[in-house]
């Protein structure tokens, strides 16, 4: 075995004990409420960095996405007594049309055009449910009811530590997804349209077709999280902090800190975000402030984000313990190019200069 | 009658008031090594970049396995058997040169053994194997070349076109290229090569097209074309 794939079993072991341990033992509503905070931040970051990192897709409508979801699943079961547990699924289902549908319009255009075309339909999707009152009822609320008990455990809101280990499975199965994903052939030509789209297109792949699939998985997931989350808050309501530009702004500082193109940082991004905002309870109002001077103080110390860093410390400890010259981790390389490259804003592939 | 891979057919391509390609007609057949020359600005890479679909053409045909082509997507052309290199070299460069091979490779649905062979086998064809590892960014332009060359290679065209393969190059690099050049063109593979490199061009065709401000000037073989007073000026200037 490589000795840089033994650190992920070692990382990956210790961030399964700390969610696994932590909020059973702290006993404590306030540390369960922040871990599913971090949980569903992380979550949300890593699909965002599962189309950023490895596609340039920059979805600026998360925050809707999200809200979709979480209507779906409240709205089957308020009209239709439809179990939440199916309403997971159907959250999902339903913002995976909404994301084909997105895709099938944006996909041909590049970076920013997607990015303002997902911004429009996610605000289109809060008017619609705030204007729609008689369904959603608007700005006064859609309570939303609990999760049946299943196998007996009781997922109601005063089990906390049963809706974190729900929140939890939910996790571990989108990111063994995209992880999987990743790792494989459909993966590979991600990372080589992410690299040189008409290079991928030359060699006979459909990139159309291949960031349409990239972005179906990620607005299914990003449907079904949304879902659960409109359970876990109770009441939904389309206001713009909620789902609007500002949550997919949080969304994506976590991304960024955690470090494009590498799935698990969102989880050191969101442990880091998650933490210095309950440290500063009191500047509520100002938390995309703090977001956006952390985002900044991260990226000019470690331009990978804190996955490069953790790369860095990792590779030093093994030089300094083997005395073998530091291997070069290949992904971390791939998340510096794109990051200073910016989003692409070439507009049209014909007029491309191809000396 | 050898089959012809290749019809271009009174192509025609303007920029703005600037007629690029201007009624060009030629065949290539299946294994043939056909030279594309002309001095700067010609219009070679706009022939090649139609031919790959990158262009849209203002008028002619492009026939590929007597199948129309004009106007496809690069996507779908790539698909039916034609591959390419770039003059500037692209290669997919946050990944490394065994992943750069093995991006073809997954469109040819092989197991995961037969792929990593196969990509094996290419590196060590064309001495890069040494370097799997290392990410194509830090390749020298000579090791980009021969890396775009490669991965076009892996694709399995029919047709094979060749912009510039031997700009940058090391003569070792360039021995490879022409190796695996009349490898494949032994195999029945039609290649196309734009080049300026008078020695190593040579050793791969000979016969040469000679384009000049967009229309082809003549044909024929290397050294009758070399002698042609026309070719000489339009090269020299007048
Ligand atoms: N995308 C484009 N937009 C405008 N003009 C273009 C474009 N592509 C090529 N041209 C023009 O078309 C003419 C032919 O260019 P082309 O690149 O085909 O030349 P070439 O024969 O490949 O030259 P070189 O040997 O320098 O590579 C040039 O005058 C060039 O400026
Ligand atoms: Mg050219």
């Amino acid at each position: 075995m490589k000795i840089s794939s033994l650190w992920g079993y070692l990382g990956a072991g210790l961030a399964l004990l700390v969610l696994l341990l932590v909020p059973p033992l702290a006993d404590n509503h306030y540390i369960t409420a922040v871990f599913v905070s971090v949980l569903l931040f992380f979550i949300l970051a890593a699909l965002f960095d599962f189309m950023l990192g490895y596609l340039n897709i920059f979805n600026f409508g998360m925050g809707g996405f999200m809200a979709l979801g979480a209507y779906t699943s409240g709205l089957l079961t308020h009209h239709f007594g439809i179990s939440p547990w199916i309403g997971l699924l159907a959250g999902g289902c339903s913002t995976l049309l909404l994301g084909l549908f997105a895709g099938v319009i944006t996909l041909r255009l590049r970076g920013i055009y997607i990015g303002l075309t997902t911004l429009f339909l996610a605000e289109f999707v809060l008017f619609a449910l705030s204007n729609l009152r008689e369904y959603t009822r608007g700005a006064a609320g859609l309570q939303v009811s609990t999760f049946p008990d299943l196998f007996g455990i009781s997922f109601g809101r005063g089990d906390p530590l049963s809706l974190y280990y729900l929140l939890f499975v939910i996790c571990v199965v989108i990111y063994a997804s995209l992880h999987f994903l990743v790792r494989s052939r459909v993966g590979l030509v991600f990372k080589a349209i992410r690299d040189d789209q008409l290079g991928t297109s030359v060699l006979g792949f459909n990139v159309v077709r291949y960031k349409l699939l990239n972005f179906a998985v990620a607005s299914f997931f990003t449907g079904v999280v949304g879902a659960f989350y409109g359970n876990y808050i109770g009441i939904l309501v389309p206001t713009t902090q909620e789902f609007g530009i500002s949550r997919t702004t949080e969304i994506l500082t976590i991304a960024y800190v955690g470090g494009r193109g590498t799935l698990w940082g969102s989880l050191l991004g969101a442990f880091a975000l998650i933490g210095l905002q309950e440290g500063f309870r009191v500047i509520d109002e100002w938390r995309l402030v703090l977001y956006g001077a952390f985002l900044v103080f991260v990226l000019m110390v470690f331009p990978q984000g804190l996955a490069g860093a953790v790369k860095q410390l990792a590779g030093w400890v093994e030089a300094r313990f083997t005395g073998s010259a530091q291997q070069e981790d290949p992904e971390q390389k791939a998340s510096t190019g794109p990051a200073q490259d910016g989003p692409e804003v070439t507009p049209k592939l014909p007029d491309r200069k191809v000396p | 009658m050898p089959d012809v891979v290749l019809q271009i057919e009174d192509l025609q391509k303007s920029f703005g008031g600037l007629r690029a390609v201007d009624h060009v007609s030629f065949d290539v057949e299946g294994g043939q090594l056909l030279g594309l020359i002309g001095p700067n600005g010609a219009g070679k890479t706009t022939i090649f970049n139609m031919i790959s679909g990158i262009y849209r053409t203002d008028a002619g045909r492009i026939l590929f396995d007597q199948t129309d082509i004009t106007n496809h997507h690069p996507t779908q052309i790539a698909k039916l058997g034609v591959a390419r290199t770039f003059q500037v070299p692209r290669t997919f460069n946050h990944m490394t040169v065994e992943e750069n091979l093995m991006v073809p490779v997954v469109r040819l649905r092989l197991t995961d053994a037969e792929a990593s062979n196969r990509v094996a086998a290419t590196l060590n064809a064309i001495g890069l194997y040494d370097m799997r590892h290392r990410n194509a960014s830090e390749l020298s332009g000579g090791e980009r070349q021969l890396l775009q060359f490669a991965r076009a290679m892996m694709t399995q065209p029919k047709l094979m076109i060749l912009d510039e393969p031997f700009a940058g190059a090391s003569p070792a690099i360039i021995d490879v290229i022409i190796e695996r050049t009349h490898d494949m063109a032994k195999s029945g593979v039609a290649c196309l090569v734009i080049s300026h490199d008078v020695v190593s061009l040579p050793k791969v065709c000979e016969h040469v097209i000679v384009l000049t401000e967009g229309s082809v000037l003549t044909q024929g073989r290397i050294e009758d074309v070399r002698e042609d007073a026309r070719v000489i000026e339009a090269y020299l200037g007048t």
